[in-house]
């Protein structure tokens, strides 16, 4: 094989023009030394391309797929790929996460980005097999669901083994604003929005085909280092949980720290005997068939869920994560434990990320219960509380736009604001995107969420390891540098935290690592230096932890600065909703506890100190920006009145 | 080992799987043995999961896919070394099935 320019890396973008159904090539090494790849490259893509003025369904907006220089390689976790674009809940940063073998195809073909924009006049899809690239017609794929468009390509393409793809559904045909892509089946770019994006593209799916190689730097190196960090696997008591059971698995936890939103987060704990009947270790053992997983993951925490009994007995699907528990037994408090896989299987199915019917039709319910909804508005339908059928009629409807869906496909924030009658404080939502994230039982877990630039979401930024109780504390402090980290009440040391994890992820979302094989599941896996030790074996550019937090900030203030160009979120917008400031927890060992303004005030003086961004407005400072190279857009947020004042 | 249904055909041979995943980190860690690349489309190890899961080990080279050499040097091939934990009893099984399977489509059991 022909030396490559890059080492890791594919070495090429796909540039796809939509409106002119071309497409052209670029090289990847003009943004991956500065930038690190996935979503680090995207977003300074972004901030260049995606002017102030285009909204998420223009289309000039831009929508790049990535994947980063460990994707395709057996580094632990290392399949992730990145969707980013225009959010289309909050209309600032929107990107999204998720694993499965499109990423390391796009990579054996030859690809780290593709970039979409312009709009096809009618519905395609981009088929890429190693140098081959055609944009296909997909009119009769519009339409059908994920799954079905995922077995349609792969038997009008002839290959049911080696073909990926990512698709939309009904929801994101729709132009529904939390519609989200779905990797192959079931592994969801879920937040976001960004299904409606690719559906106001009218791109109906990608599939790739890659039977190339990923050449490393030193593969030696690289081997010695992987070697070194699956024992570190073979040691974690939350790896082996999530291997053998799965992310629900973490219910008993979340229940005995009030961390379970149930009925719209009025309450933080399942009743008892909803509680009983969901004991997940119960229903692994009743209904799995088999435990699955994707490349280089050594603690496979997905599984094939068989369901033979109940009102959805013979469906089979991939299993689901506590966020699905939490939501649909939780937050829409339905009773049957099936009605998890089916849900979730129907969302994915829909192209609908999990989180919107769940905090759309949660308000409802709210709303309804309190008198704000009646029957009127509904369709006719009762919103009562725990009713599978009200939940799946709501979310068709929702995913195609009709009657009382349209309202709900906006999610619980904007449907709030076209509602008023005071429903507007049953929205739980930050800068308008759905929260799934319960916020007043963990205050790192909460200042992450809120503070992210995405929107509700904790999955740039936020801890968990307030809620692990078996913890090696010495390691923590070691790793995270606090003394608190398994203290979820305590407001010492959370900005750290935060600080941490702000970065960290980021530098998981360059790379391509999936969150659950790092120190954020367990602080005895791998964090800062055991990546960079991967980056410089796979790439050859030595790289130090210091270099990839320095990078990881670069992005988050790119991030920031899209956000203050494209919406005018500041201070007020990294409040979490006000049942949270307001209303003490009900029940449970942490009864009484709610964050207070006044604290929630200094948590973002110091986040904002932390940052080197103005307290009072958040805005950066030009020395922050400058320092990080980042001059001209120091420049383009002082020609909008956007630059933080230097203290 | 139990009776199974097994595909001979000169060349290569398949099994059908119950425990394996799917997440073909085996190939991953089998073309790097060869190669140093990552290129699933070469290694001797191909997991299939339609019409139904299945092991194939390629014991000549064909397809565009390398002669299993087992590992030789290594003390456990790098195909098991990377399987996880819930599948890797089985891989063993298969993979010691495969190093000793008749050769000749005659010797079919």
């Amino acid at each position: 094989m022909k030396k490559p320019a890059l080492y890791g890396y594919a070495g090429k973008i796909i540039r796809v023009d939509l409106d002119a159904g071309i497409f052209s090539l670029e090289l990847t090494e003009k943004y991956a030394a500065d930038w690190l790849g996935g979503s680090g490259t995207a977003w300074r893509i972004l901030y260049n391309e995606v002017k102030p003025w285009m909204t998420p369904y223009a289309p000039a907006n831009r929508l790049i797929f990535s994947a980063g220089p460990l994707v395709g390689t057996f580094a632990p976790g290392g399949s992730r790929m990145s969707a980013d674009s225009i959010n289309a809940m909050t209309l600032g940063v929107g990107s999204s996460n998720g694993d499965s073998f499109f990423g390391p195809s796009l990579k054996y073909a030859g690809y780290d980005h593709i970039i979409f924009q312009g709009r096809s006049r009618k519905p395609v899809y981009l088929w890429i097999d190693d140098d081959h690239i055609e944009l296909r017609d997909a009119s009769h794929l519009w339409g059908m669901t994920t799954w079905e468009t995922a077995d349609a390509i792969r038997q009008e393409l002839g290959d049911n083994e080696h073909i990926y793809t990512v698709s939309i559904g009904p929801a994101g045909e729709n132009l529904v604003r939390g519609a989200c892509i779905i990797q192959h089946k079931g592994r969801a770019m879920g937040r976001c929005g960004l299904g409606s994006v690719m559906g106001s593209k009218n791109l109906k799916a990608i599939a790739v085909r890659g039977t190339g190689g990923i050449m490393l730097a030193d593969p030696q190196r690289f081997l010695d280092a992987v070697l070194r960090l699956r024992e570190m696997f073979r040691d974690s008591k939350a790896a082996k949980v999530y291997h053998e059971y799965g992310v629900p698995g973490i219910l008993p936890a979340k229940q005995s720290l009030c961390g379970v939103p149930y009925k719209n987060f009025q309450s933080l704990q399942l009743p008892e005997n909803l509680y009983r009947k969901l004991d997940y270790e119960e229903f692994v053992n009743k209904y799995q068939i088999r435990i699955i997983g994707y490349p280089g993951c050594p603690m496979p925490c997905s599984r094939i869920f068989k369901i033979h009994d109940g009102k959805y007995a013979g469906l089979e699907t991939e299993g689901f994560w506590f966020e699905a528990m939490a939501n649909f037994c939780g937050k829409l408090a339905v009773e049957d434990p099936t009605f998890q896989a089916k849900f979730n299987a129907y969302c994915n199915q829909l192209g609908l990320d999990l989180d919107l019917p769940s905090g759309a039709i949660a308000w409802a319910m709210e709303c309804y219960q309190r008198g704000i909804l009646s029957e009127d508005d509904t369709d006719g339908l009762k919103l009562e509380w725990g009713d599978a059928e009200v939940v799946l009629e709501l979310a068709r409807k929702i995913a195609n736009r009709e009657g009382f869906g349209a309202i709900l496909a906006e999610g619980c924030a904007k449907a709030a604001n076209m509602l008023g009658r005071g429903s507007e404080y049953y929205a739980m939502h930050v800068k308008g995107q759905d929260l799934y994230e319960v916020m007043r039982s963990a205050i790192g877990w909460g200042l992450g969420s809120c503070v992210s630039t995405r929107g509700g979401g904790h999955t740039t930024g936020a801890p968990v390891c307030e809620t692990m109780m078996a913890m090696d504390k010495d390691k923590a402090f070691e790793v995270l540098g606090v003394t608190t980290p398994n203290e979820p009440l305590s407001y010492e040391g959370k900005v750290k935290l935060v600080e941490y994890y702000e970065r960290f992820h980021r530098v998981c979302n360059a790379l391509g690592i999936c969150h659950f094989c790092t120190s954020w599941l367990d602080v005895k896996l791998p964090g800062f230096p055991e990546l960079a030790e991967l980056y410089s074996a796979a790439t050859g550019w030595e790289t130090t932890e210091q270099d990839l937090r320095r990078i990881a900030t670069k992005i988050l203030n790119v991030e920031k600065a899209f956000n203050l160009l494209h919406t005018n979120f500041d201070r007020k917008d990294d409040y979490p909703p006000p049942r949270v400031l307001a209303e003490p927890i009900p029940t449970g060992q942490f009864a009484g506890f709610h964050p207070t303004r006044e604290k929630w005030d200094r948590l973002l003086d110091d986040y904002y100190e932390m940052n080197r961004w103005d307290k009072k407005t958040s805005f950066p400072t030009r020395r922050c920006l400058e320092d990080l190279g980042l001059d001209y857009i120091a420049d383009d947020l002082e020609k909008v009145g956007k630059l933080g004042n230097e203290d | 080992m139990e009776e199974r249904e097994k595909e001979f055909s000169l060349g290569k041979v398949t099994f059908p799987t119950e425990k394996c995943g799917g997440c073909r980190t085996c190939e991953l860690a089998c073309s790097f043995h060869y190669t140093k690349l990552f290129q699933p489309s070469m290694s001797s190890i191909q997991i299939r999961n339609s019409p139904k899961p299945t092991v194939t080990f390629y014991r000549e080279t064909a397809e565009g896919h390398i002669a299993c050499d087992h590992c030789k040097g290594l003390s456990v091939p790098l195909c098991i070394e990377f399987c996880p934990s819930s599948s890797r009893e089985e891989l063993e099984k298969l993979f010691k099935a495969h190093m000793s399977a008749p050769r000749d489509s005659a010797d079919q059991a």
